[in-house]
């Protein structure tokens, strides 16, 4: 008789989505990506999306990926 | 002056510091080196490259904002320092009564099953179970149960959970489960709540494959996936009266509609959760609403 193989959480997971684009310029001038302004962001959402290969878990602009996605400790800590 | 702890390339941050205006300083953890700081017993003073300055004299409020989600190639003793500095000037502005939103770690203290057994009073919730060897999983046999993360924390080969369907007499007793009836829906609702308002909003489930809409989203074009709900006055005072059981000014409730109907079952509240990719062209007062909050006292 074989035996049941049982679920585990581990087995129901899946890769989180990854995103391969060049890091935004940050500006300690105007404490924003460099060049950003609010027209920008409402007109060009999504042009930005990144995980940067660390374990954060929403977009640059603030998508959520995994179930709520809204540790604040998650990270490379 | 408003301290903002983030990490560099947050797009919601870089809204709010362009709508808050010039009297705020923002602190990126993924940049600490780049950073003057000092912390003595009588204060602290950070000085950014470009001369712009805070110190426990002038700061007027702060706000976390997913700081520590951010990455750096420091070495693990490094990264402890320099996030427990952070942690420290964030509590010196806690005591003194300035931070605004939700502490650092609130879901350590209040998780999900307390704050769903609050939620009873004023909504419906989903049966729903937390077990170590499948203690009282026989509750759930019979019926369609989803298995959903507590932490959403990453396994440690990055692998996230989302909401799957699963069989209870098929789950392996070894591991801890975070269980719930599956509700078929044709909407997911979510609830931002932001300085006593709430902004409602939907998202139809139809076309998803799977169970969990943050697997199937558009990343890429102009799209605006949830649309703004009315939900009404009972409801808004629903939200206010649990924010205040749960002692929030902000946050994210998320519900579902019990079939094709209106009614809503409550699923959870995110204390930081994400707000921006309900409203992304600014139409709604999101943003507005936030940047308010952010100035009052």
């Amino acid at each position: 008789m074989s035996a049941v193989l049982l679920i585990t959480p581990l087995m129901l997971a899946t890769a989180a989505p990854t995103f391969d684009i060049q890091a935004p310029v940050y500006s300690h001038a105007t404490q924003t990506t460099a060049g950003a302004t609010l027209a920008q962001y409402q007109t060009m959402y999504c042009s930005t999306t990144t995980t940067f290969n660390g374990t954060q878990t929403f977009t640059a602009s603030g998508k959520p990926f995994d179930s709520d996605s809204d540790s604040d400790q998650q990270g490379d800590c | 002056m408003l301290l903002l702890f983030s990490g560099s390339y947050d797009g919601t941050v870089d809204r709010i510091v362009l709508s808050y205006g010039d009297d705020v300083f923002r602190f990126n953890y993924d940049l600490w080196q780049e950073y003057d700081l000092s912390f003595t017993e009588h204060g602290w003073i950070i000085r950014n490259p470009a001369g712009r300055e805070i110190t426990s004299e002038t700061v007027t409020g702060a706000y976390w904002w997913k700081a520590f989600a951010f990455f750096t190639q420091d070495d693990k003793y490094v990264k402890a320092e320099v996030k427990y500095t952070l942690r420290d000037v964030y509590g010196w502005c806690q005591v003194r009564g300035i931070a605004k939103g939700n502490s650092i770690d609130y879901h350590n203290k209040l998780g999900k099953m307390t704050i769903l057994g609050l939620a009873r009073e004023y909504f419906s919730v989903p049966d729903t179970l937390v077990t170590f060897r499948k203690f009282n999983a026989s509750r759930l046999e019979g019926s369609q149960v989803v298995a959903k993360s507590l932490a959403s924390e990453l396994s440690d080969s990055k692998g996230a959970l989302m909401t799957t369907q699963v069989n209870v007499a098929e789950i392996d007793p070894s591991f801890p489960w975070y269980l719930q009836s599956k509700i078929d829906s044709a909407w997911d609702v979510t609830v931002f709540f932001c300085n006593g308002q709430s902004f409602p909003f939907r998202r139809s489930r139809a076309g998803l494959s799977g169970l969990d809409w943050r697997a199937e989203q558009n990343f890429e074009t102009l799209v605006e996936e949830w649309e703004p709900m009315a939900l009404g006055n009972t409801f808004a005072n629903k939200i206010l009266n649990l924010s205040n059981k749960l002692g929030v000014e902000f946050g994210r409730y998320d519900f579902m509609t019990v079939g094709d109907t209106d009614d809503l079952v409550f699923l959870e509240f995110n204390a930081n959760g994400q707000w921006v990719f309900l409203d992304p062209f600014d139409k709604h007062g999101l943003l507005d609403c936030v940047t308010n909050w952010l100035r009052s006292a």
